[in-house]
């Protein structure tokens, strides 16, 4: 299977719920620094916009990809999964997992500073205090697609 | 090869030169039955944009898709590049933008009918934006046969 986990800008929240899925993140005891350190937290430009990037395999063999919609929003996933399927991709072998449900103020303006205004350290602080705040709702999210994808039995 | 035609809506311009380019409309001057006719024309929806719609395939062997990509065209053009590099067919896709062959019929006409859902009003006023958008869209079509 291939799974997506899809934000606004790639840079965040997607970003942890991919090292939650992963195991490279520990829910219940992170440091703000950990969520700093995690590959690819809080890097995407705009030109990432609509391009998925592989992280890794879980144990299960699933791919797990990292995706920002950008302002298209559902547009992204509905043309990687009609041109997935027109090239004979089973449907339910392709599965999109929004993850800014779980954002926080802190994160969207520590995002908007970093990546917009280009106010890295400021901005890449804030944002990474707000993630550590949400990774309740992100290892709930989580939970529930590593329990549809196999990994943790129900 | 692949060619994508895109639009705002995937209704209308893009159905038109999928259309053209596959020899399914008569030209010089095809009729307003006959483009009313064609499949898919003012049926997309905001729920279809960002879908990839297969058209058909030309007399070279080239694949003809419809896409209806609102104002994110950049966006899904990364997007479905990257879908078909994923499934290993990345070679040859060519994005042709019809917007410069749209008139202000067929934009009064496609708000009015897709967007409004005021089909009777609006069917014929884009059909008729359409008819006259022709000759622009074949030119465009010409352009994509001889690079294709």
């Amino acid at each position: 299977m291939i799974i997506f986990y899809c934000c606004y800008g790639r840079a965040h929240s997607s970003v942890a719920a991919a090292a939650l899925h992963l195991g490279w993140l520990n829910p219940w005891d992170a440091s703000g620094e950990d969520i700093v350190r995690l590959p690819y937290f809080d890097r995407a430009s705009t030109k990432d916009f609509g391009v998925p990037l592989a992280l890794a395999q879980d144990n299960q063999g699933n791919q797990v990809f990292i995706l920002g919609h950008g302002p298209a929003g559902k547009l992204v996933e509905r043309a990687l999964r009609s041109t997935l399927e027109h090239c004979g991709w089973p449907p339910d072998e392709i599965l999109f997992v929004r993850t800014d449900e779980c954002l926080n103020i802190w994160t969207r303006i520590g995002g908007f500073l970093s990546r917009r205004l280009g106010l890295v350290f400021a901005g890449r602080t804030l944002a990474a205090y707000g993630i550590r705040r949400s990774l309740p709702c992100l290892a709930r999210c989580v939970a529930s697609v590593r329990k549809k994808t196999g990994l943790d039995a129900d | 090869m692949r060619i994508i035609y895109h639009c705002y809506g995937g209704a209308h311009s893009s159905v038109a030169a999928a259309a053209i380019h596959l020899g399914l409309l008569p030209l010089p001057k095809p009729s307003r039955e006959a483009i009313r006719a064609l499949p898919f024309f003012d049926q997309h929806t905001h729920l279809d944009q960002g879908r990839l719609f297969f058209y058909g395939t030309d007399a070279r062997g080239n694949e003809v898709f419809v896409l209806g990509r609102a104002g994110a065209a950049a966006i899904l053009e990364r997007t479905i590049r990257f879908a078909f590099d994923l499934a290993g067919k990345s070679e040859g896709i060519l994005f042709v933008n019809t917007i410069p062959a749209v008139n202000v019929w067929m934009r009064l006409g496609g708000f009015l009918s897709r967007r409004l859902g005021w089909v009777r009003i609006g069917r014929p006023l884009v059909t008729l934006g359409t008819e006259l958008a022709i000759p622009k869209l074949a030119s465009l079509v010409k352009q994509v046969w001889e690079a294709s």
